[in-house]
């Protein structure tokens, strides 16, 4: 590290120097609580994903009824279709 | 052998925890956003992979302060609060009577002296005092250059002492070259 306060300094600035050497200390992470952050970070990242709420559900087995209800439909064209009971409505071509 | 992010965690979160110190001023709020940076970092380990070692710290910074943007719109009315503060203490700056009492009064202590030192000032002095950083390092983190830095901790330490009434320290000018 880069060493910013190389000079001798009056006593002024001495006095100030000790006064923001002590701020520092009071203020910096101290490695217990660093640790508990990065653990905290870490049991973060593994939770899994937040819970959906009902009305998500509900609107996700709205959508996936109604999807079933047209494969229905749908293959009961086809299976209509395949054995030639199906009639198509006139279109006046 | 010891993971990317514990790498990275143990190279600089006591330097990302200092900036965010210094431009919030708070040490709860700070360590709740290391917190919040370092799971950003978790969640963006590919990226992490792309950039270049000596580009890893810029890249860091940047997440803490674009977690700390956020934070900022999120608390809208911490926002507004500070707005007014600035406006008062632009018009005690403004003020000569109102600034020759600040400057003057002795019985300010070290805490509120650093917290009225403007936010950019305050944020190179925790980086170099608390997070150990270097001009060089601070620089690189912010993408100013050195002597930039070492201007403005001469200039941060020089308002402080002035406001604590410990008149004999170096101006800004002379500090920023002794440093240099």
């Amino acid at each position: 590290m880069e060493l910013d306060h190389e000079r001798a300094t009056p006593p002024a600035e001495q006095s100030l120097e000790i006064l923001l050497a002590s701020w520092a200390t009071r203020h910096a992470l101290s490695p217990s609580r660093a640790e508990a952050i990065r653990r905290e970070v870490l049991r973060q990242a593994w939770e899994p994903e937040a819970v959906l709420p009902y009305e998500w559900w509900m609107g996700f087995f709205q959508d996936l009824q109604a999807t079933l209800r047209c494969s229905v439909d749908l293959a009961h064209v086809l299976q209509a279709g395949s054995s030639g009971r199906l009639t198509l409505p006139a279109t006046g071509l | 052998m010891i993971s990317p992010f514990d790498a990275l965690y143990e190279e600089h979160a006591r330097a990302v925890h200092a900036y965010l110190l210094g431009r919030t001023g708070d040490d709860e709020r700070a360590a709740d956003l290391l917190q919040e940076t370092y799971l950003h970092v978790w969640r963006h380990l590919d990226d992490l992979r792309q950039v270049p070692k000596e580009r890893q710290r810029f890249w860091l910074f940047g997440i803490a302060r674009n977690i700390l943007y956020d934070h900022y719109r999120r608390q809208a009315t911490r926002t507004r609060v500070e707005a007014q503060t600035s406006r008062e203490r632009l018009a005690e700056y403004r003020d000569p009577a109102a600034r020759e009492r600040v400057e003057c009064d002795t019985t300010l202590d070290l805490e509120a002296a650093i917290s009225r030192l403007p936010e950019e000032l305050r944020t190179v002095l925790a980086m170099s005092l608390v997070g150990g950083m270097s001009s060089t390092e601070i620089g690189e983190a912010l993408e100013r250059p050195a002597g930039t830095v070492r201007y403005q901790l001469a200039q941060a330490r020089s308002r402080i002492a002035t406001m604590l009434g410990l008149g004999s320290t170096p101006d800004e000018t002379t500090g920023a070259k002794a440093r240099g």
